[in-house]
Order: structure tokens, then C-alpha cells, then sequence
């Protein structure tokens, strides 16, 4: 069992932004990002001020995962059609990659596949707002980033556990830390002021029958997650499918030929994205 | 015809679609073969996607890409809504080597 406390555990992942690894650049967003009053027109100067910053957004913007490929050419027009909610997510997701990287290889793949899965399934469920499905599924996994970055021993074991005794990293978590990955990324995302269902979807994104005020979008993310594991695409933690949540499967109602199209649809985006790494933005 | 990023673009690629710039001009010509020297101008000019000729085969083998499958359902084979996932995977997955 852990010898970090609960309390502890908090407060290190709460603390995160103090690390010396982090980028500059992403630590003046996590301050700003903490300021709840944060306009678009700051957050459009703050990314615009920052070259490899605004690169990085445009580039993301106008690849296939989302709807407008290669006709947005400022930032500002990209803050305003997403709006402050998938911007916050996104700028966290463009930033937190290289640590992601770092981190866990195969985590950022898998965290694409996932975003452009819920995207997908958001779209069929005929859901208003996309970005949030697809950013939530882009940065769901943020608290295993988090974890390795502030507990990096006690999370290696755990994922050596999962390894060697063909466990869910999930599960592994629970031996070796009084919490799991989906709680470090529910503190901190709510340290950083993200809206409301982001949060949730964090928290619940492997519970999502716990999903109070976003089921559906919590479910959607819950079974992109899954979809994407099972097709092998990017490195979760471990090797394996984990149960898929009866609520969740019931309250989507997808037919086998939605589940078919989506995993056409994430075949042919995941090729036309094809390497959206660090190196290529 | 499938659409894939500069950044895995390969010699001997066939365009199936012409290259434009942002003005509507024709860089290069549908069935333009592609080498090294243009991919490194495409990438250089941050070109994006392009859509190539043919289709992309799987890197696996059937048998493999099915294996792996078992294997990645090891934890839950006799969960109801996995093992319909498993079977429309195996469906999408099987349409790729047609």
C-alpha cells in the first residue's frame, strides 16, 4: 500500500505547476487559467504572444480532428469558433503533449484516438457542443501524467504490477496510491478552473454511472476510451479492455453499425492525422 | 484514397489529387509520383494533407491483428457489451485486409 497519504497525495498533484520540468510557457497558462474571470480576448493575446504556442493551436485546429480542416488562419478566429472551454482544454492538451510524451509512450496517441473517437460519437448522438466530448477524450488521462510526474516511483511499481500480473493500470493504481488517476486529474482540473463537465468527465470517465450533470458526454468519453484500447491504437498503461459500464453502453443505445462506422471514421482520421506529434507541429 | 499527413509520405507515393498553394496554383499535377526531393519541399511548405493513390495495407498480419485482439480482451471475455465491441472490432478490423 502507498506510504503517500491521502492528503499528501492531493497536495502534490495540486502543486504540480511548481515542478521545475514544466514548460515556461505552460506555467503562465496555469496561472491564467486559474483566474475565473479569464476573457477570450486575454487568452487570444497570451496564445498569439507565444509563436510556437499559436503554431501549435492553428495546427491542431485545422487537422482533421476537427470540422474546419484548413480554414483558420488566426488565433483569434480559432479561440472564437471553439470557444473558452475547448480552448482551455485544447491549450492544456497542446502543452501538457511533450510531457505526455515523456511520460508515457504511447499515451499521447492514445489520447488522440480518444478525442477523435468521442468526437465521432458526440457528432452521432447529434450532441451541440463536439469540442467538449473531444477535448475531454484528449485530455482524460491528464492525472497519470500528473501521477508519473509527482509520484514517479510509486507509479512506475504500479505500472510494472500491470505489466507483469496482467492487471488494469487502473486497478494497479488502487494498490499503490489512495486514489486513482481519474481523482489527480478531477483535483487539478478543478484547481485549474475548467468548466464544470470537463471536470467530470475526468473524474467519472471510468464510472460514468457516478456522472451526475454530464452522463452522456461522460459515456461517450468512457467508451471512446475503450474503443481505442481495444483497437490497440496508443498505450494506456496496460494491455488490456477494460469492462465497458452497462449505464453507459445502454444510455448511448449505439447500433453495431454506429460502433462499426466509428471505428471506419477513426481508421481513416488517425491515418490523415498520421503523426500529429510534438515534431510535426 | 486515403489522406495522409507530409510527415508520412513516402517515395514512389502517387498524388491523387493536385497539390495547390494557397492562391489556387497548381504545384504539382494528379499521378505526380512522389521522391524524396518533393516530400522534402511538401513538408518545407507545410503542405498538411495530401491524398495519395492506393490504399494503405495494415502493418500486421491478419492472424496477428486478430490475436492481439484476444489478447487485449483477456480481462473481460465473458463481460455481454465487450464481447459485441469484440465482434464489430473484429468485423472493422477484417475490412481492412479486404
Amino acid at each position: 500500500m502507498s506510504e503517500i497519504d491521502l492528503k499528501t497525495l492531493r497536495m502534490r498533484v495540486e502543486t504540480v505547476d511548481n515542478i521545475p520540468t514544466i514548460p515556461g510557457v505552460l506555467k503562465k497558462l496555469l496561472t491564467m487559467l486559474e483566474n475565473p474571470k479569464l476573457s477570450l480576448n486575454v487568452l487570444s493575446n497570451f496564445i498569439s504572444g507565444d509563436p510556437a504556442l499559436s503554431s501549435r493551436v492553428l495546427r491542431i485546429v485545422n487537422s482533421p480532428l476537427y470540422g474546419f480542416p484548413g480554414r483558420i488562419s488566426s488565433v483569434s478566429q480559432a479561440v472564437v469558433l471553439l470557444g473558452i472551454n475547448a480552448i482551455k482544454g485544447l491549450l492544456l492538451g497542446v502543452s501538457v503533449f511533450e510531457l505526455m510524451k515523456e511520460s508515457m509512450v504511447g499515451l499521447w496517441e492514445h489520447s488522440l484516438g480518444c478525442a477523435c473517437t468521442a468526437r465521432i460519437i458526440a457528432k452521432k448522438k447529434g450532441l451541440k457542443e463536439i469540442e467538449d466530448a473531444s477535448i475531454a477524450g484528449l485530455i482524460h488521462d491528464i492525472g497519470k501524467v500528473i501521477l508519473i510526474l509527482q509520484c514517479n516511483a510509486e507509479y512506475d511499481k504500479a505500472l510494472q504490477d500491470a505489466k507483469h500480473n496482467n492487471m488494469l493500470i487502473l486497478d494497479a493504481e488502487k494498490k499503490y496510491f489512495y486514489a486513482t488517476h481519474a481523482d489527480a486529474g478531477s483535483w487539478i482540473t478543478q484547481k485549474w478552473n475548467f468548466p464544470r463537465i470537463l471536470v467530470e468527465i475526468i473524474e467519472y470517465h471510468r464510472k460514468p454511472n457516478f456522472s451526475k450533470y454530464f452522463p452522456v458526454e461522460t459515456a461517450i468519453v468512457h467508451l471512446a476510451d475503450i474503443m481505442v484500447r481495444a483497437k490497440g491504437y496508443g498505450f494506456a498503461g496496460d494491455s488490456f479492455v477494460p469492462p465497458v459500464d452497462k449505464t453507459a453502453w445502454e444510455l448511448l443505445a449505439l447500433s453495431d453499425k454506429d460502433i462499426l462506422d466509428t471505428y471506419t471514421e477513426l481508421e481513416d482520421l488517425i491515418r490523415s492525422i498520421g503523426d500529429i506529434s510534438i515534431d510535426s507541429l | 484514397m486515403p489522406r495522409i499527413s507530409v510527415n508520412n509520405l513516402k517515395p514512389e507515393m502517387i498524388l491523387a489529387r493536385p497539390v495547390m498553394n494557397a492562391k489556387g496554383t497548381v504545384l504539382l499535377n494528379e499521378n505526380t509520383e512522389l521522391t524524396e526531393t518533393i516530400i522534402e519541399k511538401l513538408r518545407a511548405m507545410n503542405a498538411g494533407f495530401i491524398y495519395i493513390k492506393g490504399d494503405l495495407k495494415p502493418a500486421v498480419s491478419r492472424e496477428e491483428a486478430l490475436a492481439d485482439i484476444d489478447k487485449r480482451f483477456l480481462l473481460n471475455h465473458n463481460q455481454l457489451h465487450a464481447g459485441k465491441l469484440k465482434r464489430i472490432l473484429i468485423e472493422h478490423i477484417e475490412s481492412l485486409y479486404e
